[in-house]
């Protein structure tokens, strides 16, 4: 399960509108957005994040997906949720734990897109971009090109070893973690071959024949590009002036729990009644 | 007048940290056009002479070098491998380990890329490659995604990418299914017939690269046994006859049972018409 998580949070091939947006202004939105969602502590902004936000899955293709990842974190959420409530010694602890679960599921919500709608591609002509040397932008592509390589490899040395008698999943977790030995062996050494064979024909193919290099495809700012990164600058601003000004939210966003709904009373209600219950 | 392509001269090499040379004092002259076949059994030397061609053996392997190997009269000591690449394409066994781009378009653009080719000539080039060798339904596929064949393909499309004259290939159908594997060679064929490629390939299937091989050469222990053209190198009494292909093999075998062959300057056949033919004027 724990890996399973993981799957939702690959890039997808699948073109979407959110495919088109320049890897620059994603960046720039998503940490707009995170230094907003974590700095604000009221229910109804976080609301409004959160109303905005489902647009922007939807027409990333990403809704479906990101509703199975939370039924992954619903009983994190939940955890997470209930012990604030009971054991945060502040006002209104109730209020707080809502914030923070609303705080995780916008959060998974917003980092699961960038990650579905940011191709490997897309970071390497990033950083190419921002001037870091062409062979650290390659090694991040060919790196995500051979991930399903090496599974595929690993898989058949696994088969192998368990073939010639080999017990992974016996014994207890010393023997266990020995057990891996005849298998990272063969893994690293296919790697390191793979290595020597990648380099030998990146040569043949003219690696660094000329310092100036030209691109297939490059990165270009769109005009809606320009809006992206407008409208994340506009909420970056927006975060250092709440934190910086130190300005009170408008009335109507200050929404507290009422003190006859505190989880903390709620539960001692219950378990009066339940003494109750059982005393008579 | 025919160009020399390929000159190969008194080659010797040994790879450090072995025991022996792995090429000892070849010598052979490719001319332009040509299709030469190299066989020999493993580790005979095969891949270690194709790598002197395009100078990864001395520039990427270290080790002791001697000779001089000239690429039309360019020498590998003088130009490293990068250099090359537009002299010589080399195609490599494993099709899986020489695609390092996440599509086969891109991959085919990457040696335009590096040689810093302007970006609408990279495009022209790279559609010019797709329609020659038909590979318009994959080329915005990711190369994991594409079969072994599909593979080899992208690899021989990057090989090409910058037009070079010659064309290396290291036993590139070993990985491939029969039917892809005969795709690619008679794409290579096509190749070098139609424009003009000067082709090497070592191969151990010889059967599928006979009706269009211009030359064999064979190796053995790092020594060049035979070279020359294929009657020459069939009659030849170095080339071992558990390596001679099925049709040239059969007719021996028959020859020493009852004599088709009569004097030794007639020619031995090497597809089934030719074998019929022989077999109906004798």
């Amino acid at each position: 399960m724990s890996l399973k998580i993981l799957e939702y949070f690959n890039y997808l091939e699948h073109k979407s509108p959110m495919h088109y947006i320049d890897p620059r202004g994603k960046t720039l939105f998503i940490i707009a957005i995170t230094c907003l969602t974590i700095y604000l502590d009221q229910i109804i902004p976080m609301c409004i994040i959160l109303v905005a936000l489902l647009p922007l899955i939807y027409f990333g293709n990403f809704m479906k997906r990101w509703l199975k990842s939370l039924l992954f974190l619903i009983p994190v959420i939940l955890l997470v949720v209930i012990l604030n409530a009971l054991f945060l010694k502040i006002d209104y602890p109730t209020t707080i734990a809502i914030v923070l679960g609303l705080r995780l599921i916008i959060l998974s919500g917003f980092f699961g897109l960038i990650f579905q709608t940011v191709s490997p591609d897309d970071i390497s002509q990033t950083l190419i971009k921002f001037k870091f040397p062409y062979s650290f932008a390659w090694a991040i592509s060919t790196a995500y090109r051979f991930i399903p390589t090496l599974a595929k490899e690993t898989n058949i040395i696994i088969d192998a070893q368990k073939s010639r008698g080999l017990q992974i999943d016996r014994g207890n977790l010393f023997k266990r973690v020995r057990n891996m030995i005849p298998l990272l062996i063969p893994i690293f050494a296919t790697a390191l071959r793979r290595s020597w064979q990648l380099a030998e024909a990146i040569e043949s193919r003219g690696w660094n024949a000329t310092k100036n290099r030209t691109y297939l495809y490059s990165l270009k700012l769109k005009w809606w590009d320009i809006i992206v990164i407008l409208l994340s600058l506009t909420l970056f601003a927006l975060f250092l002036y709440l934190a910086i000004a130190d300005v009170s939210l408008p009335f109507w966003m200050v929404y507290k729990i009422p003190e006859r709904f505190e989880l903390k009373r709620l539960f001692l209600i219950a378990w009066e009644w339940i003494k109750n219950l059982f005393s008579k | 007048m025919v160009e020399t392509a390929i000159k190969i001269d008194n080659v010797s090499f040994k790879y450090r940290n072995a025991d022996s040379f792995a090429l000892k004092r070849v010598t052979f002259e490719v001319a332009e056009g040509e299709f030469i076949l190299l066989a020999g059994f493993s580790g005979s030397g095969k891949s270690t002479l194709l790598k002197c061609l395009n100078g990864l053996i001395p520039h990427f392997h270290a080790g002791r070098f001697g000779g001089t190997v000239e690429i039309f009269g360019e020498s590998t000591l003088e130009s490293d491998t990068p250099q090359l690449a537009k002299q010589v394409g080399f195609v490599f066994q494993n099709p899986e380990n020489q695609i390092s781009n996440l599509t086969v378009e891109r991959e085919i653009a990457f040696p335009l890329e590096n040689f810093g080719v302007p970006k609408n000539e990279i495009i022209s080039r790279v559609d010019e490659l797709v329609a020659l060798l038909n590979m318009e339904e994959i080329r915005y596929r990711s190369p994991y995604s594409i079969s072994g064949g599909e593979q080899q393909l992208t690899a021989i499309a990057a090989a090409l990418a910058l037009d070079p004259k010659i064309l290396v290939l290291d036993e590139v159908t070993a990985h491939l299914s029969p039917r892809s594997a005969v795709h690619i060679l008679t794409l290579l064929n096509e190749l070098n017939k139609k424009h003009k490629k000067t082709i090497i390939i070592a191969e151990h299937r010889l059967d599928r690269c006979l009706n269009f091989a211009d030359k064999l050469a064979f190796l053995e222990k790092g020594q060049l046994k035979v070279f020359g053209d294929l009657q020459a190198v069939f009659q030849s009494k170095e080339f071992p006859t558990n390596m001679l292909p099925k049709i040239p093999s059969l007719f021996l075998k028959l020859d020493k049972k009852i004599g088709l062959l009569g004097d030794k300057t007639s020619t031995i056949p090497l597809t089934v018409d030719e074998l019929v033919a022989t077999l109906n004027n004798r």
